[in-house]
């Protein structure tokens, strides 16, 4: 049986990737921030079987599979631009630590992302923010290669649309 | 000449590399030729660099140190690890099982599968008295589940898994077990425990005690430092008529599939 991870080793040494690919699943600090938590639980209760290989894609894996029990159990509104703007504002603002991430992100791309269909926006960053191949994002994903090639591509169209214009 | 159809998201793979040295060629020869899928190529080639040129995100600061420092998330932490040191010590009671037997399910694969399926932990259900249980027909509940109460317990295939504060018992059926293929650990008289328990003393595993009662082998388990002699103590003889009853007080309705006595 191979150890799972402590928390911490995640947290020091993938800390920042697993919150990039979360921020990126999500959209949104609020819920980037539930769904690393929700990662770390998995990866403590050692729900997810820990293969010796890539602990990057083993952790975009969890987090995928976490970010679709949400969806699932959410049916989550579909996400639009300016809805998360308002709960922030009706919350009374980001905090100073959230007002300091955000501003390390003009983040135009981030923007047209989080306006994508979850599953286009899934397929696009576990590709191009992750790094998994087409293979991966299939097992992942549990969606045949040709859907996750036709997502990846799809996406980048819709992606490119919102950037010009 | 039939006009040959755009190559649409084989434009994708190609940058990707995905595609095979055939495939390649063949979109290869279709670019020289087309415009349009050339200029489609173009554009998906650089928005496919904007996403990976996309920096980083940094997590508000102190994030991770706030997330540990949560009460929540410690008592959460502290119960799924001992959880997890069961489940890995029920893989090990997995070898010593007699497959042969009718009547024993080998409990290495069900175990293994019950706690890694992303879905059961999905399938807690919160009973009065605090107990969650599995139940695979259950409505997902909140993340608050995974706090885990004083006292807890969790169905694993073969037996039965009771999580009393910081350290775990697993109650097995004392058939399914042969204390000979036990390794890393001598059997010794211990102070008010039934019989003669079966101690680890291998420091490189989880420490453990076993010891039987009725027709229940118990596996006491907890945290580097825990007193296992004192746990096995309050845990008490499962052959006793007040250990069944504290325990069905404790956890309700998922020891009705189990006939302690």
């Amino acid at each position: 049986v191979t150890e799972p991870p402590t928390w911490d080793q995640v947290a020091r040494e993938h800390g920042r990737f697993l919150y990039t690919v979360a921020y990126r699943l999500t959209g949104n600090h609020d819920d980037a921030q539930d769904l690393v938590q929700e990662v770390l639980v998995r990866v403590q209760r050692g729900l997810a079987t820990y293969q010796p290989g890539s602990m990057e894609g083993w952790l975009s894996r969890i987090a995928t599979n976490a970010f679709l029990d949400d969806v699932r159990r959410r049916k989550r509104r579909p996400l639009d631009l300016v809805g998360n703007d308002i709960e922030r504002v009706a919350t009374g603002g980001p905090s100073a630590d959230e007002a300091l991430a955000l501003e390390q992100l003009p983040d135009d791309v981030h923007a047209a992302l989080r306006g994508l269909p979850d599953e286009y926006r899934i397929a696009v960053v576990l590709c191009d923010v992750v790094g998994l191949n087409y293979a991966e994002i299939a097992e992942a994903t549990s969606a045949p290669i040709g859907t996750v090639r036709s997502r990846i591509h799809r996406g980048r169209g819709l992606l490119r649309e919102v950037l010009a214009s | 000449v039939t006009e040959q159809p755009h190559l649409g998201e084989l434009l994708s793979a190609h940058l990707d590399g995905e595609l095979s040295a055939d495939e390649a060629a063949t979109v290869e020869a279709h670019l020289a030729d087309c415009d349009a899928c050339r200029a489609e190529l173009d554009a998906t080639r650089v928005v496919r660099e904007k996403v990976r040129a996309a920096p980083a995100v940094d997590p508000p600061v102190g994030f991770y140190e706030r997330l540990v420092r949560t009460r929540r998330w410690s008592r959460t932490q502290a119960a799924a690890s001992v959880v997890a040191i069961a489940a890995a010590w029920i893989l090990v009671l997995g070898f010593v099982v007699d497959p042969g037997r009718s009547t024993v399910k080998p409990p290495v694969d069900e175990t293994r599968v019950l706690l890694s399926r992303s879905d059961v932990a999905d399938s807690f259900v919160v009973q009065p008295a605090g107990l969650h249980r599995v139940d695979p027909n259950a409505t997902p509940l909140p993340k608050s589940v995974l706090e885990l109460p004083r006292s807890s317990a969790f169905e694993v295939n073969g037996g039965l898994l009771v999580v009393f504060g910081s350290h775990v018992a697993v109650f097995i059926r004392q058939a399914d077990v042969d204390w000979s293929t036990l390794h890393g650990g001598l059997r010794k008289p211990v102070a008010g425990v039934n019989g003669t328990p079966w101690e680890s003393t291998d420091t490189n595993v989880t420490p453990a005690l076993v010891y039987q009662g009725g027709d229940w082998t118990v596996m006491v388990l907890g945290p580097e430092g825990t007193d296992l002699e004192q746990a096995a103590r309050e845990i008490g003889d499962p052959a006793t008529q007040s250990f069944i009853d504290r325990v069905r007080d404790a956890c309700g309705s998922v020891m009705d599939g189990f006939s302690l006595r």
